[in-house]
């Protein structure tokens, strides 16, 4: 049991607190809310990016964090610890997308993957003369717009990784990205 | 030279490529050649380039209020904490989760939860009004709390991974879980008349909620038999519904 306890501690990176993330993936709730405090801000910071919605972030973050504590005990250490909850975060953002589209009627204008800049300039309406800070008008892009542009400019993701979690091409995610920045220049030049 | 053969449309359409550093050196020093002599260009570098970077240092958010205490209800233990299983769970804290351990042991863990049905029964029969003393839920309960007032009542029924047909053991496993439902789920129904309406409804909301989760999961494993993720998912919906079932059983009758 010694032996397996050791494996466990030595598959922790060092940028995390070994005790708390083994404890934690031994079932032990205050570690994992230690490990909670510790990576709380920057869950929470991808939900409302990805989301643009930061009542629903607070849900999702949640919602991550059940998750970590489920999968846990499967976590081996292959990544970092908090590469691996990071991507946890992000595959849980994008599984609310799908699932609220689906409960969605689909019939309604907007849909995620057909946004248009008319819907963005509908949405993102300048109510006073000063320019728009960044995190507003991230929020008010497009959602596959903001989704590609979070999870490049902001989060350091690949365009071959977007692709694989967004289900598109990298050639896609390229021009998402292209057409997010000129929207944001867009806004911000207001 | 080559920049005279960059337009502004071919200025925008080579953009992306060199902010993120993929074009080649030559077309490279066009792209800054052409925003050099134009300003139009050389107003649009700048402003997506000051975007990307100001994106890449955006700061950290902070929610509204403290998210924990939904989280701690949600991944809270089962409610009824044994003496020694207590001890033993603060004593775990560096040890590899027992589910995870080899095959003898996972056989073993399955015995032992058939173990805890005919205690439970012992638990409710000695007093036909439930337990006087159960531990609360939610994140205000350590898990050794209070562990030496409690009473001698059977701990939750340990996890168990990898109970569907794939596995050596997986049948054996399945069977006892099946069993240890089926006799919780009589003492439940011999314990509704004693129990709150408003609890009962409660109850039987969560535990359709939990069959259904059970079903989703037999009937995608039967579509993909090897998936780890899919016996981890109907592990864990047992495991719940067991707990539920458990926990039901030892509540104490309605005032």
């Amino acid at each position: 049991m010694l032996t397996a306890t050791m494996d466990v501690v030595a598959t922790i990176p060092s940028e995390e607190p070994p005790s708390d993330v083994a404890r934690a993936a031994a079932g032990d709730r205050q570690a994992f809310e230690r490990v909670y405090r510790a990576n709380m801000q920057r869950v929470f910071s991808i939900c409302v990016r990805m989301s643009g919605d930061r009542a629903r972030a607070e849900e999702l973050t949640q919602d991550v964090f059940v998750r970590a504590w489920e999968k846990l005990p499967l976590f081996r250490g292959e990544s970092a610890f908090s590469t691996w909850l990071h991507r946890l975060a992000v595959n849980v953002v994008l599984n609310d997308r799908k699932t609220q589209g689906r409960e969605r009627s689909r019939a309604a204008a907007g849909d995620d993957d057909e946004d248009t800049e008319e819907s963005y300039g509908a949405s993102a309406p300048p109510s006073h003369a000063d320019r728009m800070d960044l995190e507003a008008a991230i929020a008010l892009l497009p959602p596959g717009a903001r989704r590609v542009f979070v999870l490049h400019d902001v989060e350091g993701y690949r365009h071959e990784e977007i692709a694989e979690m967004l289900g598109v091409t990298s050639g896609g995610s390229k021009a998402q990205l292209h057409r997010a920045r000129l929207l944001l220049r867009e806004a911000l030049n207001r | 030279m080559i920049d005279q053969l960059f337009t502004c449309d071919q200025f925008d359409a080579a953009l992306s490529d060199y902010l993120e550093s993929t074009l080649d050196p030559a077309a490279r020093a066009a792209l800054e050649s052409h925003a050099a002599r134009c300003d139009r260009c050389r107003a649009l570098l700048a402003d997506v380039s000051a975007t990307t970077t100001a994106a890449a240092a955006l700061p950290e958010l902070e929610p509204s209020r403290d998210l924990w205490p939904g989280i701690v209800d949600r991944i809270a233990a089962p409610v009824v904490t044994l003496p020694v299983a207590g001890r033993r769970a603060a004593d775990r804290s560096f040890v590899r989760p027992w589910y995870l351990a080899p095959a003898p042991l996972s056989a073993a863990a399955a015995l032992l939860i058939a173990a805890t049905v005919s205690v439970t029964l012992l638990a409710t029969r000695t007093s036909p009004s439930g337990p006087s003393t159960v531990a609360s839920t939610g994140a205000s309960t350590p898990d050794t709390q209070s562990v030496d007032s409690l009473p001698a009542i059977p701990a939750p029924a340990p996890r168990v991974k990898n109970v569907s047909g794939s596995k050596p053991n997986a049948v054996p496993v399945q069977q006892i879980y099946a069993s240890e439902i089926a006799e919780l789920d009589s003492i439940v129904r011999d314990r509704r008349s004693q129990l709150d309406t408003g609890t009962v409804a409660v109850i039987e909301k969560n535990l359709r909620i939990i069959d259904q989760a059970i079903a989703q999961s037999r009937a995608a494993l039967a579509r993909d038999p090897n998936s780890g993720f899919l016996h981890n998912q109907l592990n864990n919906a047992l495991n719940q519904k067991i707990a539920l079932l458990r926990t039901v059983a030892l509540l104490p009758a309605r005032t």
